[in-house]
């Protein structure tokens, strides 16, 4: 079996020949030392400091009316699935996150109105950039916005996805992915203490800003079908360490909706749609299901959440992607650790296939060693039937 | 409506999150004889206990701490002319960061927000703090109590260094260290040395409630 026919399966809750591996792997650090390319990557210092850092403030407003600092992510991009290939992964969460502008030489905001600090990887080299607030707290604010235009949004997205599906979609299997979903996005512009009052003073405004943000990724959709991408990764951090960041029911009171019609549209077009959130989203999974999600990721073990009971309660109706530890195992684990943990996480969710093993997210942390480690002995131990 | 239930009043519009209703019931109590420092303790600060009780329970969520943050904001502002500082921060002061090179602060605030809510002075330092100012803080504050808290793996060098610090300056008998967030763990807390280790915003009070 292929890359394509292995995973289609497990997302069709099927058993292939064997446990597919999906990399959420974003950092700069791992893909530029999968590639033997350390060189490539950007000093954080020589952005912020000396005569470089004053000549990179200056020309910052230059840069982004070219359009620099996106089309290098978009470049980014490329460079992150040559890196998934040669390790070996079977499917590849391509997240497009060509949204920035940078703001001076230390931060950056986003096309959705949330600004956020330029940070450094372990190595000290220029990092995702860190949210660190949002810029529409009011309603007003949020009104006031040039919000992407979804028409315009659909032809970048399809330009890119288009052209990363011909050159990389042959060799591994593409789910495309935007930069924060609908939870995030209207959480976050607003920050959680200014949305959280508006969603008891003014819950119409939220309702009018998550319909919204449903236009934008309903384009996203159809750019990820159009481009001939088999799958979609929906992102969203709606979790916390102990619980769901707002209540179940206002999440499906809110967001809901706009999640039915997102999955009927991914479905409508013959993609399946996945759903990745962070933290401990134990009282949101029969949700995720009852949204038409086809798959769930993260599922993290340090926020409580039990792979094998997910499986037993999702199992039947989603793809149960995870769930290997990204706090220890994969950052500081052994060899040994590592295998007990792709091993315990097959004994808990493989054997009746439905099943891609992932780490929960991607983090600078992560050590390449640990993540070629996790993916030999998926492919060692994963392989059907699984015992 | 008498004192006592204009108080109690008070106490169920916070545990109601009624944010814009409860100036107007601080009001009414003052206005039916109350002590504005009852209407502190045994209204705004008894409502915030509740809420911060039912998220531990799971009954609320983040979105309704935060909202119930506002709540006690906008409930002290007919309250604190009348109040001095004692009245609403006797309890000791607290001190309270995020280590350095993590500027996640949702976590920190929130618990800045409920130690206020319980009578403590908050002496918050903000996000990605070097471990010096911390030990400035202590010096200058004299505070009996540090709170750090850290989200991200790689930071934890960061807790390390700070409680180093701390150490280093002679004030770590002086002062009980709290460590919090995401990537925190009771575990965590005595490989560090800490003194204790708070799950959630509520945890925080209660432990601060026990140091001092």
């Amino acid at each position: 079996m292929n890359c394509h026919e292995r995973t289609a399966i497990a997302l069709n809750l099927g058993i292939p020949d064997r446990v597919p591996v999906f990399s959420c792997t974003e950092e700069q650090n791992q893909i530029y030392e999968i590639l033997g390319e350390k060189d490539q990557a950007v000093a954080l210092s020589l952005v912020q400091e000396g005569w470089t850092g004053k000549l990179f403030k200056l020309a910052a407003p230059l840069a982004n009316s070219i359009g620099w600092f996106n089309r290098e992510t978009e470049k980014f991009m490329s460079k992150k699935l040559e890196a998934d290939i040669a390790l070996g992964y079977d499917c590849s969460w391509l997240m497009y996150s060509a949204i920035f502008k940078l703001k001076g030489n230390r931060q950056a905001t986003d096309i959705w109105g949330k600004l956020y600090d330029l940070v450094a990887d372990p190595d000290g080299n220029v990092d995702t950039p860190m949210y660190r607030q949002g810029l529409l707290t009011t309603p007003e604010l949020w009104e006031a916005w040039h919000h992407p235009d979804p028409d315009r949004f659909y032809k970048t997205l399809y330009r890119v996805f288009a052209d990363l599906q011909k050159r990389y979609g042959g060799r591994i299997y593409l789910m495309g992915s935007l930069f924060s979903g609908l939870w995030e996005s209207a959480s976050q512009v607003m920050g959680l203490t200014a949305f959280s009052v508006t969603l008891r003073r003014n819950p119409d405004f939220v309702r009018r800003m998550v319909k919204y943000y449903e236009t934008i990724y309903l384009a996203t959709i159809h750019a990820t079908a159009d481009a001939g991408m088999p799958a979609f990764v929906y992102s969203d951090d709606m979790g916390h360490k102990i619980g769901p960041q707002t209540s179940p029911r206002v999440l499906d009171e809110f967001f809901g909706p706009s999640l039915r019609r997102i999955t009927e549209e991914a479905h409508k077009r013959g993609i399946k749609i996945i759903i990745h959130s962070c933290g401990n989203v134990n009282q949101l999974l029969d949700l995720f299901a009852d949204w038409g999600f086809d798959g769930v990721h993260s599922l993290e073990p340090t926020a409580d959440i039990d792979l094998a009971a997910v499986k037993k309660q999702l199992g039947k109706r989603m793809c149960i992607f995870g769930n290997l530890d990204i706090s220890h195992v994969l950052s500081q684990g052994t060899r040994d650790e590592v295998e007990a943990a792709v091993k315990t996480a097959l004994q808990a969710a493989a054997q009746d296939g439905g099943f891609i093993m992932a780490m929960t997210n991607s983090h600078n942390a992560v050590k390449v060693e640990n993540t070629r480690w996790m993916i030999e002995y998926t492919h060692r131990y994963g392989v059907y039937p699984v015992t | 409506m008498n004192e006592h239930e204009a108080i109690q009043g008070v106490l169920e519009t916070v545990v109601n999150l009624d944010i814009d209703g409860v100036a107007g019931q601080v009001r009414a109590a003052l206005t039916a004889g109350a002590d504005p420092r009852a209407v502190l303790s045994e209204g705004l600060s008894a409502g915030m206990r509740i809420v911060g009780e039912r998220f531990q329970s799971g009954e609320y969520f983040l979105t309704d701490l935060v909202l119930a943050g506002e709540v006690m904001k906008a409930g002290l502002v007919p309250l604190e002319p009348l109040l001095t500082r004692t009245d609403i921060q006797g309890k000791g002061t607290v001190v309270l960061a995020t280590v350095k090179g993590d500027i996640h602060d949702i976590g920190k605030n929130l618990v800045g927000m409920m130690l206020r809510a319980a009578g403590f002075e908050v002496i918050d330092l903000g996000a990605d703090v070097a471990p010096q100012r911390i030990v400035e803080a202590v010096r200058k504050h004299q505070v009996k109590i540090v709170a750090l808290s850290v989200l991200l793996t790689p930071m934890v060098a960061s807790l390390r260094a700070a409680i180093g610090e701390i150490t280093k300056a002679g004030l770590r008998d002086q002062v009980k260290i709290i460590i919090g967030g995401a990537c925190t763990t009771p575990r965590l807390a005595k490989e560090m040395g800490c003194d204790a280790h708070g799950a959630d915003a509520m945890a925080a009070v209660y432990l601060c409630e026990k140091f001092f």
